[in-house]
């Protein structure tokens, strides 16, 4: 078998066609849910490792991959809670606004901090967070307030 | 003011990603291991939290496979040794409380089988033999039994001595701490209901398992570890203040509490707590399952966004299955 179909074949993977598709915006989101690209690539590649062997079978693969990209981002936030890791802070190179704002939500627990991470930076809608955080499309409403009003209430 | 704040957020969260290019390799890094063994090194905390998982599932789930068989734990407690199977020679464990000699046996690779209570003239609460004898040499991974001191029978009410670091009570001093633990409370009965019970039990009585039980040592032990948890721990409201016995409190300041079958809920916080709130410790313990808290005197004040918990180190252990140590948390 020479290269060439090799590479065909490769790319009638459909997991390496998801990767190829989707992996930047999956390591944008989690490093917006995260605030650290390094755990952002980390969270994305694991993803992936799950998809492995399902992808094809799938429905919404892109959905699946979402959700994994969301959980897999709590077990960190959970992980480095337990490990006592001092929070993640914004990167320094950021302007002020940004990373005054920034340090802010990576404080917040992390669902309050996911539900405004999905709603006003990823656009998603209330059904699909739910779905994604495993809760009810209230409860995406309540976290949201009180992820907003936190924020709020730290800047003033 | 919301839409300011979101539109900021926005603006905020783009500048976040923006700042950052992902390493696009073409191919998931992780593919080609999929199929493979994982080598060691990026894995190895999936590995071990995975192995964790296991001995959790084998503990909560397997205590009844394990009672009837006879089984223990041996796979998922030797661990990588388990291949190879080693050999130790079982030491002369002697004088040690029977939480010291679990300790002292696990680190050999052992697993602390049953613990039996015979009334002699040595220590209370001390080991005073073990099945296979000292000096022997059995396959890393092997059950050992103990045999722990109940006390002298005629000791009654003087000469009973609680463990160290804790004070006589009046159920000890009806006879043999030891004997008055044959039972354990329910499913879903909280300890403090053992206080009635306790004072009421015959001294004659040779219990099968030495895990006494006395209302003043529990007391004892959640005074202990009201001096551990300081002022955050509401008087009489810690649920895992009043299930039994012993408190050790070793040289080095480290207090365990071992509070024998557990069958009511261990959980600080009432309520769930969510992802959110950090992490509280919460379980449905079998009925007879142990329960170790291992609280160091030193425990720390942590904050996590914004809320101050107290941590403890909590190791949960079967009674002879122990499983490594976690992280607790008390809400203050």
């Amino acid at each position: 078998m020479d290269k060439g179909a090799e590479v065909d074949e490769r790319d009638s993977d459909p997991l390496q066609a998801l990767y190829r598709a989707e992996y930047p915006g999956m390591v944008r989101l989690a490093h917006a849910l995260t605030g650290s690209p390094e755990t952002a690539e980390d969270v994305v590649q694991d993803a992936f490792a799950r998809l492995h062997g399902r992808a094809d079978r799938l429905s919404n693969p892109v959905g699946y991959l979402r959700t994994t990209v969301v959980n897999i981002c709590r077990d960190k936030a959970r992980r480095s809670q337990r490990e006592r890791r001092v929070a993640v802070s914004a990167p320094p190179f950021l302007t002020f606004a940004a990373s005054e704002l920034l340090d802010v939500l990576l404080k917040l627990p992390y669902r309050q901090r996911a539900v405004l991470v999905l709603r006003y930076w990823g656009d998603w809608s209330e059904a699909e967070i739910a779905e994604a955080l495993r809760c009810r499309p209230g409860t995406v409403k309540t976290l949201a307030s009180r992820g907003l009003s936190r924020v709020k209430e730290e800047l003033s | 003011m919301d839409d300011d704040v979101e539109s900021r957020l926005k603006e905020a969260l783009n500048e976040l990603t923006d700042s950052y290019e992902p390493k696009y390799t073409g191919r998931p890094r992780n593919l080609d291991q999929l199929t493979q063994r994982r080598p060691p090194g990026r894995y190895t905390n999936m590995s071990t939290l995975v192995a964790v998982a296991v001995i959790v599932l084998a503990v909560l789930i397997g205590v009844g496979v394990h009672r009837s068989t006879g089984t223990p734990f041996q796979d998922v407690t030797t661990g990588s040794s388990r291949t190879a199977l080693p050999t130790v020679m079982i030491e002369d464990l002697m004088g040690l409380t029977p939480a010291q000699a679990r300790k002292r046996l696990v680190s050999e690779g052992l697993i602390l089988g049953q613990e039996t209570g015979k009334q002699s003239a040595y220590p209370l609460g001390r080991v005073i033999a073990t099945t296979p004898a000292a000096g022997t040499t059995v396959a890393r991974g092997s059950t050992v039994s103990i045999v722990v001191s109940l006390g002298h029978p005629r000791q009654g009410s003087t000469a009973v001595s609680p463990p160290l670091g804790s004070t006589p009570s009046k159920a000890s001093a009806t006879g043999p701490a030891g004997a008055t633990r044959t039972e354990t409370p329910s499913p879903g009965t909280r300890g403090r209901s053992a206080n009635t019970t306790s004072t009421t039990q015959p001294t004659d009585v040779t219990p099968t398992t030495l895990v006494a039980q006395s209302p003043a040592w529990a007391q004892e032990g959640e005074r202990l570890l009201r001096a551990v948890a300081g002022m955050h721990l509401p008087e009489g409201e810690s649920d895992f203040a009043y299930e039994s016995l012993p408190v050790n409190i070793t040289t080095d300041g480290t207090y365990t509490l071992d509070y024998g079958p557990v069958s009511s809920t261990f959980n600080p916080v009432p309520t769930d707590p969510g992802p959110d709130g950090g992490f509280a410790v919460s379980y449905e313990m079998p009925p007879d399952i142990h329960f170790l808290i291992a609280a160091d005197r030193g425990g720390s004040l942590v904050t996590l966004n914004d809320e101050t918990y107290f941590q403890i180190q909590v190791q949960v252990s079967q009674l002879s299955a122990p499983y490594p140590q976690f992280t607790g948390w008390i809400y203050p």
